[in-house]
């Protein structure tokens, strides 16, 4: 997985944009609105959050089980798994799949997890077209850019930004048809459906999407074969529990009661039926997911990926996706990517954020992002990723401040030497946007 | 559990009618989220739900299940090859966060809970 | 009844008026009011960037200082949080009797004094104080018993953008941030805010955009939130 070492630089980009500025807020701040009001028309959502989290824990602690479990209902059902360990083996058997079939088009539908493993480039290497099946994806694709949300992908996009990625004029009527005619060829056409799964039941072997356009139910609908990229953590390990889950993914995501078209696939069509895959491949990625199990980030396993607290994270509405990674963004991404991916290559994630704890708040099975941010915080200096000069200087300040004489000390100097903040240091970037604070003449302790 | 079968799917953006046009029949439908449930049979594709733009689904009112653990326990013992659970009209808000139907889907849906003529499928 | 005071260090160094109207509040609330010498930090700058050795070493002179006989009163949501939530576990030891300044005014408070009629405030929830201490409706009034009308701020649940070290991580970021909580008090005449980080960051931005004015909310009210 790659990731940003510049968050700050792509934040300034981001923040000089006014559009995007514009953007990012009302976006947010509608996708917050839609979930407080889902919210509070449920008739007991802390129950419900409560029962949320209880399944995601338990199916994690039990994970080996429902996987075993899982994988043998989709083979009674003519489905076949291919379980993988890192992304690249992942992406691998899904081209693998592709070039047996002899497939030239493959039509995906919005999948986080393709991401992760970058699917698209993979296939595109193995000569194959992708297409994205999803309105807002699909614009991000032409435009040669990665989703900006997890539920919303082109989340910055206006109307006049869809037009041009499209080339036509910017009328929602026109851009809409255009897009249908197109997508729709889509579906007709491709060899291959890609999809993720938003969930997936053991007891069944059933693959769980949920999308408002219809899109992955046309994909998986049409094309000859369909291949399944499930991050191992999505199981549930009955259906009874996935109703749940899929209560708080659709009021917490969109909004809703349930998600437009919630579709469960079991297996590929039967015989006599006319249409649906004659193909059903799983591919099970862990990409770094079973080595979290035992450790004290596994509730980050329990995401159910609906968006909520990058709707509600302050840096979020100010940056967007962007500066977090090409994949995961927000609060969550903040605490994923640097789990997923070697954390020395994204050691600004963890503190790309001001630990406000408005996304826990938001989170509908409560994983306490900030805690697990401070805990990486913590790792980064542990494990000496973080700066030699930071840890210097927060040692030598924990030492002068232990005691009142060199607190005394310190903050005198500092008091003489202000005039000198302003060109080293902390000092120096705090002035550039902010006036830096005056030390009172005279500190409380001394007035009394 | 009409009533609230009524209110839900018309909150999701159906028309509920008492009789009207139908090109398919509903499996089942989902009280607490007005939902339609639909799955394929060897008369019956996966794309004849997504396919019309408008959509007039037949559902006799004894098919409506209260919620979806209801249908989860109907469904349990033999899972149709695909379940559809539809809430509404195909929708996006991609663009601007406008909602715009119709898509990928239909852009209308028209559920009849009496309806007399049996539908072709 | 007894109460220790916690200037915090950014109170004792920036904001001695403001800890110093607490401490005025406090005697009118009939408390007698110690101010512990040894004091100096709780940690929390050294805690919230990772650094948990140097944040236990720095929390151990509260430890010194602090008895557990009396509440512990702070001008801070933030330390108040760092303490009641944080510090305890990273010492290993039995936690305190920790108050939040307008928590502990809202239940033994006595009268306020009302310097505060005719004029409109907005108060802005400090994250920690309001999330993690549930303190929200205290502060809102106590600042209507003293005079003020309280308005409320568009999104009351964004961060100002301080943060500890994001607002130098971050700084644009953070002072975007800081933009938007400023922008939404341009109508009233002061911006309150219960803790001192916030305060520093938003005062800073102001003073450089000319932008609302901010107080204390132990200032705004012992003396009102124009006293300088």
């Amino acid at each position: 997985m790659s990731t940003h070492a510049e968050f700050r630089e792509v934040a300034r980009d981001v923040l000089r944009d006014e559009h995007a500025q514009n953007a990012l807020a009302t976006g947010t701040a509608r996708l917050r609105e839609g979930r407080l009001r889902a919210w509070a028309s449920a008739d007991d959502i802390e129950a419900l959050r409560e029962r949320g989290r209880a399944i995601r824990t338990a199916t994690i602690r039990d994970l080996d089980r429902h996987l075993d479990t899982f994988a043998a209902a989709v083979t009674a059902r003519g489905g076949v798994i291919h379980r993988t360990s890192t992304a690249a083996e992942a992406a691998e058997a899904v081209v693998g799949i592709c070039r047996t079939a002899g497939a030239r088009l493959v039509g995906k539908s919005k999948s986080m997890a393709t991401e992760e493993i970058r699917l698209n480039q993979a296939l595109e290497a193995a000569g194959l077209e992708v297409v994205e099946t999803d309105l807002g994806e699909y614009l991000m694709q032409m435009r040669g850019e990665h989703p900006q949300h997890i539920v919303v992908p082109a989340i910055r996009l206006t109307r006049d930004d869809a037009a041009e990625a499209l080339g036509v004029a910017p009328d929602m009527e026109e851009l809409m048809r255009t897009a249908r005619q197109r997508l729709h060829e889509v579906f007709r056409t491709a060899d291959v459906a890609v999809t993720g799964a938003n969930f997936a039941v053991a007891e069944t072997g059933s693959i769980c999407l949920v999308t408002n356009e219809g899109n992955a139910d046309l994909l998986t609908a049409l094309p000859r074969m369909h291949v399944v990229v499930l991050g191992m953590e999505r199981l549930v390990p009955t259906l009874a529990e996935l109703a749940p889950l899929l209560r708080l993914l659709a009021s917490s995501a969109t909004g809703e009661r349930l998600t437009t078209y919630t579709t469960l696939i079991t297996g590929p069509r039967r015989t006599g039926e006319i249409d649906g895959p004659e193909e059903l491949h799983v591919v099970v990625i862990d990409n770094g997911r079973s080595a979290l199990r035992d450790t004290r980030y596994a509730e980050m396993l329990n995401c159910i990926r609906c968006g909520a607290c990058l709707n509600v994270c302050p840096v979020y509405r100010k940056t967007g996706g962007q500066a977090y990674s090409d994949i995961y963004s927000g609060p969550m991404g903040a605490v994923l990517v640097p789990l997923l991916s070697r954390l020395e290559r994204s050691h600004d994630l963890p503190h790309a954020s001001s630990l406000c704890g408005a996304c826990t708040e938001a989170c509908p099975v409560g994983i306490p992002l900030p805690e697990l941010l401070l805990d990486l915080r913590r790792d980064l200096v542990e494990r000496g990723v973080a700066s030699r000069v930071e840890r210097i200087a927060f040692t030598v300040w924990s030492y002068a401040w232990s005691f009142t004489v060199g607190y005394r000390l310190t903050t005198t100097l500092a008091r003489l030497g202000r005039r000198l903040a302003p060109l080293v240091g902390p000092g120096r970037v705090w002035s550039r946007g902010r006036e830096l604070p005056t030390f009172a003449r005279r500190r409380f302790r001394d007035r009394r | 559990m009409k009533a609230l079968f009524t209110e839900r799917a018309r909150a999701a953006g159906c028309s509920v009618e008492e009789d009207a046009a139908a090109e398919l029949e509903a499996d089942y439908g989902i009280a607490e989220t007005g939902s339609l449930v639909l799955t394929p049979s060897p008369t019956r594709t996966r794309a004849s739900w997504l396919e019309p733009e408008v959509l007039g689904a037949a559902l006799p009112e004894e098919r409506i299940l209260p919620d979806l653990e209801s249908l989860f326990a109907v469904l349990v013992e033999d899972m149709p090859s695909a379940v559809a659970i539809v809430t509404g009209p195909s929708r996006t808000k991609d663009i601007e966060q406008t909602l715009v139907v119709g898509l990928h889907g239909p852009r209308e849906i028209r559920v009849c809970l009496r309806c007399r003529e049996a539908p072709r499928s | 009844m007894r109460v220790q005071l916690f200037a915090t260090c950014l109170g004792d160094l920036f904001f001695p008026e403001a800890v110093a109207d607490a401490e005025l509040l406090l005697e009118k609330a009939e408390c007698d009011v110690v101010f512990p010498r040894v004091q100096t930090c709780c940690g929390q700058p050294a805690y919230n960037a990772g650094h948990r050795s140097a944040a236990r070493r720095v929390a151990r002179t509260f430890e010194r200082a602090f008895a557990r006989d009396a509440p512990v009163v702070v001008p801070s949501g933030s330390c108040a949080t760092m303490l009641s939530r944080h510090v305890p576990d990273l010492l290993g030891c039995e936690p305190w009797d920790v108050w939040e300044l307008s928590a502990f005014l809202g239940v033994h408070g006595g009268a306020l004094p009302q310097p505060n009629s005719g004029r409109t405030v907005a108060y802005h929830d400090s994250c920690h104080m309001l999330r993690e201490l549930g303190i929200s409706d205290p502060p809102r009034r106590l600042l209507v018993r003293s005079g003020a009308e309280v308005r409320d701020l568009p999104r009351p649940d964004l961060c100002c953008g301080f943060g500890g070290t994001f607002s130098i991580r971050q700084p644009e970021v953070s002072t975007a941030m800081a933009d938007d909580k400023l922008s939404g008090a341009a109508e009233v005449d002061a911006l309150v805010s219960a803790d001192p980080g916030c305060l520093m960051h938003l005062r800073a931005r102001a003073a450089r955009t000319g932008g609302a004015r901010v107080v204390h909310l132990a200032t705004a009210l012992a003396r009102g939130v124009d006293a300088r």
